[in-house]
């Protein structure tokens, strides 16, 4: 007899498109309200994104100048958060009508003022670094992550 | 919500035949960068590979952006000192320089310090000389 093993995050990806009969079988084992629970509720954290979005945890990025990694370190959990949080969607950056939200964020001069100030969205232009890696799909997953990981996007801005 | 975002759009063309940056007539290539920095070539294998050219993208803007900037890394606390970064205009066929512009006390997701310009002369020259570069990091 064979078995079928399936983890979290397949299962919930794989939720969307099933089957009634699937779906049935995916309640059964998950519980109804796993796959109820929006993706601002269940990425709270770094591990939930890697969980979310199966990546592997953060490289070491040895293969980078050593005062380069922790730059390169915090870009990767920063790409993985946006991958999370937008349900693994990627950006068509060249569609003019899917408008890009990005967390602003406010330094003031030192560390313990830093924080989100506004989101903001773009349509037809780009800056900078701000490709579609680093974008989110509305404003209120760019408001989450602006708030929830603080941490992680003062580190990739700084570093 | 007070936001202090400072863009600057400036819509008027500018002619100049003396460059303030000097190294914007030395380094035209990403292999002048990597020459004019000493930053080694990298192979950035130990990322998923529906990454790599994101990551390889974002590294060669990070020389570039070094070489231009003379290796002076914006101070990102320092408030009265202004970050500029180009702004392209994204369009599949016409995808290039569209401003640039500058920030104090704010940045967005993406426009770290490792990414912007000592002014706007560079901001501009980095966009319109290493389009593709930045292309991979707006599209990686």
């Amino acid at each position: 007899m064979k078995q079928l093993q399936i983890d979290e995050q397949k299962a919930r990806s794989r939720y969307k498109t099933a089957s009634p009969e699937i779906k049935e079988i995916l309640e059964d084992t998950f519980g109804k309200e796993f796959f109820n629970v929006s993706v601002e509720d269940r990425v709270n954290s770094l591990e939930d994104a890697l969980n979310e979005t199966g990546r592997p945890s953060v490289p070491d990025f040895d293969c980078v100048p050593e005062d380069l990694r922790n730059f390169f370190k915090a870009t990767y959990k920063c790409v993985v958060i946006a991958e999370a949080l937008n349900e693994s969607k990627r950006f068509d950056l060249y569609n003019e009508s899917e408008y890009r939200h990005y967390p602003y964020f406010r330094n003031n001069g030192s560390a313990s003022a830093f924080g989100l100030c506004v989101t903001v969205y773009v349509f037809t232009v780009s800056h900078a670094g701000s490709g579609s890696r680093l974008a989110f799909f509305d404003s209120k997953r760019a408001k989450i992550a602006g708030e929830k990981f603080k941490n992680e996007f003062r580190d990739m801005l700084s570093l | 919500m007070n936001s202090e975002i400072c863009y600057h759009f400036n819509n008027q063309l500018k002619i100049t035949n003396m460059k303030k940056n000097q190294n914007l007539d030395k380094i035209k290539t990403v292999e002048d960068a990597f020459q004019a920095t000493g930053r080694p070539q990298v192979d950035f294998s130990n990322v998923p590979e529906d990454l790599k050219e994101f990551f390889e993208s974002t590294y060669n803007a990070v020389v570039v952006t070094e070489a231009l900037n003379d290796s002076k890394k914006p101070d990102w606390d320092n408030w009265s000192e202004r970050k500029w970064r180009p702004w392209f205009n994204m369009s599949a066929s016409a995808f290039g320089l569209g401003d640039a512009g500058y920030v104090r006390t704010c940045s967005t997701a993406g426009s770290g310090s490792r990414l912007q310009n000592i002014d706007e002369e560079t901001a501009e020259y980095s966009a319109t000389q290493f389009v593709d570069v930045w292309k991979g990091v707006q599209l990686g």
